[in-house]
C-alpha cells in the first residue's frame, strides 16, 4: 500500500516537473521568436526600408485603430480586412523596439472611443441594410 | 522504432477493419462542406483562399477527434488485453507512441481527402498556396494535440463515453480560454494577467498565424509542448495502473 502511494506521488510529482519545464521553454521560447512568412507575397513581412524606419524612431508613436468590432451589421469582407491590418499593425509594432504602441478601439454610439474617433476626424460610414446582403 | 510501427500499422488496420473508419471520414468531410459553404460564406467573401475553411477545424476536431481516440486505451482496459500487450517485449513509451501515430495517420488521411476544397479555390481564383500549406500544417499539429489529450483520457478509464466526455471538456477548455466571445466576458472582472495567461493556452492564439501563413516558432513549440506534455501524463497513467 505504501509503496502504491508512492509511486503514485512519484508520479504526480513527475508530472508536476514536466509541466512547470515544458511552461518555462515556452516562456523562453518567446525571446526567441523565429517566423516563416508562406504567404506569396510575402504579406506579413515588412520591408527593409520600413525596417530602417521603425529603426530610426526615437519619439512614442501611438497609433489608434478603430474598427466597429461589436458591430453585427459589418460585413465579413470588412472584418477580414480589419483583421489583416490588425496583424500588420502588430508587426509594426514588433519591430519598433516599443516606440509604437497600438490602441485598438471600437468607436460604439455614445462612448468615449467614439468621442475619440471624432477628435481624430473619423466618421462612421453608414451603409444601407439593403447593400449588405 | 520497428516496434512503434508495427503497433502503429496494427491500430490503423483496426480502424479500416470496422465501419467507424468509413461513417468518421464522411462525417468529417460532409461538415467541413457544410462548415465552409454554408456558414463560413465561402462565396460571399469573395476572396480565392481558404480561410471559411480552417477556421472550423478546431471545433470540428473538439468532437471527431476524442471520437477517434477514446479507444485507444480504454478498450484494451474493459478487455483486459493491456496486461498482453504490456508483457509482450514493448516499452509502454513504443506502445503510447504507436497507437498515437496510427490515430493521427487516420486523421490526416481524413484531412487529405479535404482536397477537393483546395482544386475548387484553385479552379475558381489563384489562392495563396503557401497559406493553404501553413493552414494545413495548423490543422495537423491542432489535431496531434487534441488526440495526446485523448490519449490520456482513455488511459483514465476503462469506460469510452467517460473519456471522451473528459476530453472535449479538455479541448473545449483549451479553445474557449482564447476565445473572444468569451474573454470578452470575462475582460470585465479578471485581471489582465489572467487573460493573457488564459490567450497563451489557448489553441485559437496559436492556430490564428497558421491560418494567415505565418509559422511562429512560439505557436510551433506551443503545438508540441502540449502534446508532448499529454503524451507523458499517458505513460505516468498507465505506469501508475500497472503498478
Amino acid at each position: 500500500m505504501k509503496t502504491k502511494f508512492e509511486s503514485l506521488l512519484y508520479s504526480i510529482v513527475g508530472v508536476v516537473a514536466v509541466l512547470i519545464i515544458l511552461v518555462a521553454i515556452n516562456l523562453l521560447g518567446g525571446f526567441f521568436k523565429v517566423r516563416s512568412d508562406l504567404t506569396q507575397n510575402k504579406l506579413y513581412t515588412l520591408s527593409d526600408g520600413t525596417k530602417k524606419i521603425l529603426n530610426k524612431l526615437d519619439t512614442p508613436v501611438e497609433i489608434r485603430f478603430y474598427f466597429s468590432r461589436d458591430n453585427a451589421s459589418v460585413p465579413v469582407p470588412l472584418r477580414t480586412y480589419a483583421q489583416q491590418v490588425e496583424d500588420l499593425l502588430a508587426e509594426y509594432q514588433q519591430y519598433s523596439h516599443g516606440k509604437i504602441k497600438v490602441v485598438k478601439l471600437d468607436p460604439k454610439p455614445d462612448s468615449d472611443a467614439e468621442d475619440s474617433a471624432n477628435l481624430d476626424g473619423i466618421e462612421g460610414l453608414s451603409r444601407c441594410r439593403d447593400q449588405l446582403s | 522504432m520497428r516496434t512503434i510501427w508495427t503497433i502503429a500499422r496494427r491500430e490503423l488496420s483496426a480502424y479500416f477493419s470496422s465501419p467507424v473508419a468509413y461513417v468518421f471520414i464522411v462525417i468529417f468531410l460532409l461538415l467541413t462542406g457544410f462548415f465552409t459553404f454554408m456558414v463560413g460564406g465561402f462565396f460571399e467573401r469573395g476572396l480565392a483562399d481558404l480561410l471559411p475553411f480552417f477556421v472550423w477545424h478546431p471545433w470540428l476536431y473538439l468532437f471527431l477527434v476524442p471520437a477517434v481516440g477514446m479507444r485507444l486505451w480504454s478498450e484494451e482496459l474493459r478487455l483486459g488485453t493491456i496486461e498482453l500487450l504490456l508483457t509482450m517485449p514493448v516499452t509502454p513509451w513504443q506502445a503510447i507512441l504507436g497507437k498515437f501515430l496510427a490515430s493521427w495517420l487516420f486523421l490526416l488521411i481524413a484531412l487529405a481527402l479535404t482536397f477537393p476544397m483546395v482544386i475548387t479555390v484553385a479552379y475558381l481564383g489563384h489562392p495563396d498556396f503557401g497559406r493553404i500549406l501553413s493552414g494545413y500544417g495548423g490543422s495537423i499539429l491542432t489535431s496531434g494535440a487534441f488526440l495526446a489529450i485523448t490519449c490520456m483520457t482513455s488511459a483514465l478509464t476503462r469506460n469510452q463515453v467517460i473519456s471522451f466526455i473528459l476530453s472535449v471538456v479538455i479541448c473545449l477548455f483549451l479553445i474557449l480560454c482564447s476565445w473572444p466571445p468569451v474573454t470578452n466576458i470575462v475582460v470585465n472582472w479578471a485581471p489582465a494577467w489572467l487573460i493573457d495567461a488564459f490567450a497563451t493556452i489557448g489553441v485559437m492564439t496559436h492556430y490564428e498565424g497558421f491560418q494567415r501563413g505565418v509559422i511562429d516558432s512560439r505557436d510551433l513549440l506551443f503545438f508540441l509542448s502540449v502534446t508532448g506534455f499529454f503524451l507523458f501524463t499517458t505513460s505516468v497513467i498507465l505506469r501508475a495502473r500497472r503498478a
